[in-house]
């Protein structure tokens, strides 16, 4: 057993989140990679892929919560990304004229106001316009749930279009959000005599925030909202039964998922600086399911990968196609050119001769589907060597395929999606040398 | 002389055309296992679902130490002290023993949303000690070994015990058992009529059971109601329900 490495002993140790030391040196190991990353990775193209993906994987969390947690099918997360992103984009941008807002004539503040604010109003704000919308769900469940929050997507980008005092409307907004905590200006920081680009400082500023926002949604779903959450998710009636009220966590998972939403938005609009109001549509929407589908529903560590994996993936396709190594892809606009290049016969022969190789294992393995399938797939390859410099299939088209079939092998063949592997590997390397 | 805990008087539920329970009345005492048999389809697990909630019978009162609960929602029940098994289980399989039991304490905890979020202070010192209290629930039914194991994992004589298990870790007034050992095997059947007689002289909680196995519910039952097609046609001792030509004629036909 996994316990003989960490005997608990008291309740209070069976409630650590970090109880073995393979936890610690984990926790360790996070921790180091967000000081160390920032200064290893310098390139602007490299920290732009992890910081959007950072922000991404803020809101996945925010949707497995939701759905991954308390089982609410949603397609209307972009919306409340658009929410936030307003939200900072008004209280936080930065005008040419002073703004002073006023709250309900009690108070008024000079605007722009500090980043913590405004983070804190975006999530406010998205929380509130959660729970109004939330019991409209209460009825629905499964795929008509999926189906009507489909309508929030379409009804918020109309409201993003009018509304243009506060969005911009079709002209769009343009803003340039106060990015600072007290005298670190995360735009242009400066630490201990060390000067950090714009992209390394929201690599500091954002992957920050993935943190937090993953130790808090952690905290929720293992104590008694969380539990209460999979109750629901698990089987609605025994919850009413044992007194959880359904409805009540229902809204309130609604309203924590569209605060959270509403961070990441706020947060994308500091990052990107502007916003269209076709920004927040059903793709950005179909982009997180995908998310969670691929890192693993009903977990918050897979919201994060999933999060790498699916904004990473075509990025690097796109960077493998612009410098010549990608077999029959063609960068958009532009020519195939890729004479001086022995990558894709490599390339391919690489996959080619793997592929059979594994096809050999599996056959000796006894399963000759799997086997039969990849040696197949294999020869394509091996065969296609002389091709290999043929463009047959633009770069955004491939990606196109590429999201589809990532969300179909993973229903396929792990619908607990990264995390789960990650958990396999993990766990076979804690039992090492005993395979059970 | 006990006190009488739960008063039903003259139940009546509908489901359009179909009378699924006709005019039954019956009062549980404190402490008291009440057992309710009858074949299938006559109504005892519809009788259930209207004890906690689930279903509105359209006439009756459900009097639970005085207050008819007739309309009240299942959460609602649930908090007066009515807990319940399902007869095909209603456990959460996809998280463990101990998460089961920890939800079983729902309504003894407080922390909401923003206290769980930030875990030092009230939540934390929540988990510890209500982890503690299904710690107890564990011992009581010996459910030690499986801590740790999802429940979706679990061979289902065990399943069977956690919901009891986690009915308990309410503390209810009444503990409502959907046909307990239904499908279990001999030495499982003795495990539970061992489980049923422990929390009894442990807690004293009152039961009602809805069980087929005949020996299983006249050595344990103190009192037992028969019912058919919705109607009541026996209540009593197990040995006056036993002999009671129209419960004969109600399990092995025949005109009464």
């Amino acid at each position: 057993m996994a316990s003989n490495r960490s005997l608990v002993t008291t309740y209070a140790d069976d409630v650590k989140l970090w109880r073995t030391g393979g936890d610690w040196a984990g926790l360790a190991a996070i921790l180091l990679a967000y000081l160390i990353v920032p200064h290893v990775v310098t390139s602007d193209f490299w920290l732009g892929i992890l910081n959007y993906a950072g922000i991404l994987a803020i809101g996945a969390i925010g949707l497995n919560l939701l759905t991954g947690y308390t089982g609410q099918a949603s397609l209307g997360h972009a919306f409340f990304l658009g929410v936030g992103a307003y939200t900072a984009g008004y209280f936080g941008g930065q005008y040419t004229q002073s703004k002073e807002f006023s709250f309900f004539g009690l108070f008024s503040v000079e605007g722009p106001l500090p980043m913590p604010v405004w983070i804190v109003l975006a999530a406010v704000i998205g929380a509130l316009i959660g729970a109004l919308v939330g019991p409209f769900a209460l009825r629905l469940r499964g795929n008509y749930l999926a189906v009507v929050s489909v309508g929030l997507v379409f009804v918020g980008t109309h409201i993003f279009k009018s509304w243009s005092s506060v969005t911009g409307g079709r002209s769009n907004l343009q803003v340039d959000p106060v990015s600072t905590i007290g005298s670190l200006d995360f735009r242009d920081l400066n630490v201990l005599g060390s000067q950090y680009t714009k992209q390394q400082g929201m690599f500091f500023l954002i992957w920050f925030m993935v943190l937090i926002v993953a130790l808090l949604s952690k905290n929720i779903v293992r104590s008694r909202p969380g539990r209460a959450m999979q109750a629901v998710r698990d089987r609605d009636i025994a919850a009413e039964i044992i007194g959880v009220d359904t409805a009540r966590y229902k809204i309130q998972a609604f309203a924590v998922s569209s605060a959270i939403a509403a961070v990441a938005g706020a947060l994308m609009m500091n990052y990107e600086q502007f916003a269209s109001p076709d920004r927040w549509d059903l793709f950005l929407s179909i982009q997180f399911v995908a998310i969670i589908i691929v890192g693993g529903v009903g977990t918050i560590f897979g919201s994060i990968i999933g999060a790498v994996t699916i904004w990473a993936t075509p990025e690097v396709v796109k960077w493998l196609t612009g410098s010549g190594y990608m077999p029959y892809i063609y960068e958009t606009g532009g020519s195939i050119n890729r004479s001086d290049s022995a990558m894709v016969p490599v390339l391919l022969g690489t996959i080619g001769l793997g592929l059979v190789a594994v096809a050999v294992w599996r056959w000796t393995a006894g399963s000759r589907s799997v086997a039969i399938a990849t040696g197949v797939l294999g020869l394509v390859a091996l065969l296609g060597i002389p091709f290999g410099d043929t463009a047959i299939i633009g770069v955004d088209q491939f990606n196109g395929i590429l999201f589809g079939a990532l969300i179909v092998l993973f229903l396929l063949v792990e619908p607990r999606g990264l995390a789960a592997v990650w958990i396999r590997i993990k766990n076979s390397f804690r039992m090492w040398p005993f395979s059970y | 002389m006990s006190t009488t805990l739960l008063e039903v008087s003259d139940i009546t539920l509908r489901f359009g055309g179909v009378t699924a329970i006709n005019d039954v009345s019956f009062s549980v005492d404190e402490g008291e296992l009440f057992a309710i048999i009858g074949p299938n389809g006559a109504g005892k697990t519809s009788m259930f679902n209207c004890l906690n909630g689930v279903y509105r019978p359209q006439q009756g009162t459900i009097l639970l130490n005085g207050e008819n609960i007739i309309g009240y929602k299942p959460t609602r029940i649930a908090k007066l002290g009515i807990a319940r098994t399902f007869q095909n289980l209603g456990l959460f399989t996809n998280l463990n023993v101990v998460d089961n039991l920890m939800l079983g304490r729902h309504m003894h905890m407080k922390s909401g949303f923003l206290s769980a979020a930030v875990w030092f202070g009230r939540t934390r010192n929540e988990e510890i000690a209500q982890r503690e209290a299904c710690e107890e629930v564990m011992r009581l039914l010996e459910l030690e070994p499986y801590r740790n194991t999802l429940v979706g994992l679990l061979p289902y004589g065990v399943q069977k015990r956690l919901e009891l298990g986690r009915a308990l870790a309410m503390e209810p007034r009444i503990l409502l058992l959907d046909e307990p050992v239904a499908g279990m095997n001999h030495e499982e059947t003795e495990d539970m009529a061992r489980y049923l007689l422990e929390i009894r002289g442990q807690l004293n909680t009152t039961m009602i059971m809805v069980e087929h196995d005949m020996p299983f519910v006249m050595d344990l039952a103190d009192r037992v109601m028969a019912i058919d097609f919705g109607q009541r046609i026996a209540i009593g001792t197990p040995e006056q329900v036993r002999t009671d030509p129209a419960v004969v004629a109600a399990y092995l036909g025949g005109d009464q």
